[in-house]
């Protein structure tokens, strides 16, 4: 799902899946098998990094009777600048989808198309997105630009 | 553009430039090799919303 070079070079793939989630929504307490239903991921693929994370001051922990939850930790120094990174790079597929879903019933695709999904974006490049509306959702078309060539 | 993108944009700091056809539209123009259409075919595709096998099968097998 996230492409971008620049977070590749950074940061393995299981450790940006989990800063996109948790960055993303940072004042979300995830439960470890809930990030790792939504990472599409095992939980025992998350717990070492998760424990990294913790101890780097990336990522605060609670226990709540037997259950352990994460939260980005919003109070570390570096915060805003890591959280600027994430959204950036590795989460961007989830801004997008968080952006479009009051009209995602009105979608039958959505994506990005492009040097961005080519991992061959430059900080400021464009994101180009193509929606396929689902037939007979004639507002969808109202609520976003016309094709320009189309 | 107003609207629910407006968000994505100030969080991601850049823009997005969204374009939209119904499916009836898009299979039109795929199959009669509209260039913006194919270009986007074959470019790399980063799925948002929505089954991308489902898009190969209804659209043709595209490399993403």
């Amino acid at each position: 799902m996230r492409t971008s070079a620049t977070i590749d070079a950074l940061f393995p793939k299981t450790r940006q899946a989990i800063l996109a989630a948790t960055f993303g929504e940072p004042r979300r307490w995830w439960y470890m098998r809930e990030l790792a239903r939504h990472l599409r991921l095992t939980p025992s693929s998350l717990q070492r990094e998760l424990a990294s994370l913790v101890r780097g001051g990336i990522l605060v922990q609670k226990r709540d009777g037997k259950h352990v939850y994460f939260q980005a930790a919003t109070e570390s120094p570096i915060f805003q600048e890591l959280q600027g990174l994430i959204l950036k790079t590795a989460g961007l597929a989830d801004v997008i989808r968080d952006a479009l879903k009051p009209l995602a019933n009105r979608m039958q695709w959505a994506f990005v198309y492009g040097s961005v999904a080519r991992s061959q974006e430059h900080s400021a490049s464009d994101v180009d997105l193509m929606i396929i509306a689902t037939l007979g959702s004639p507002t969808c078309q109202a609520r976003f630009a016309k094709p320009s060539n189309g | 553009m107003s609207g629910p993108l407006r968000k994505a944009e100030q969080r991601l700091n850049r823009a997005v430039n969204p374009t939209t056809y119904r499916a009836d539209e898009f299979t039109t123009k795929v199959n009669s090799n509209h260039h913006f259409i194919s270009t986007v075919m074959r470019s790399k595709k980063l799925f948002i919303l929505g089954d991308h096998r489902e898009f190969d099968r209804t659209f043709g097998e595209q490399v993403h």
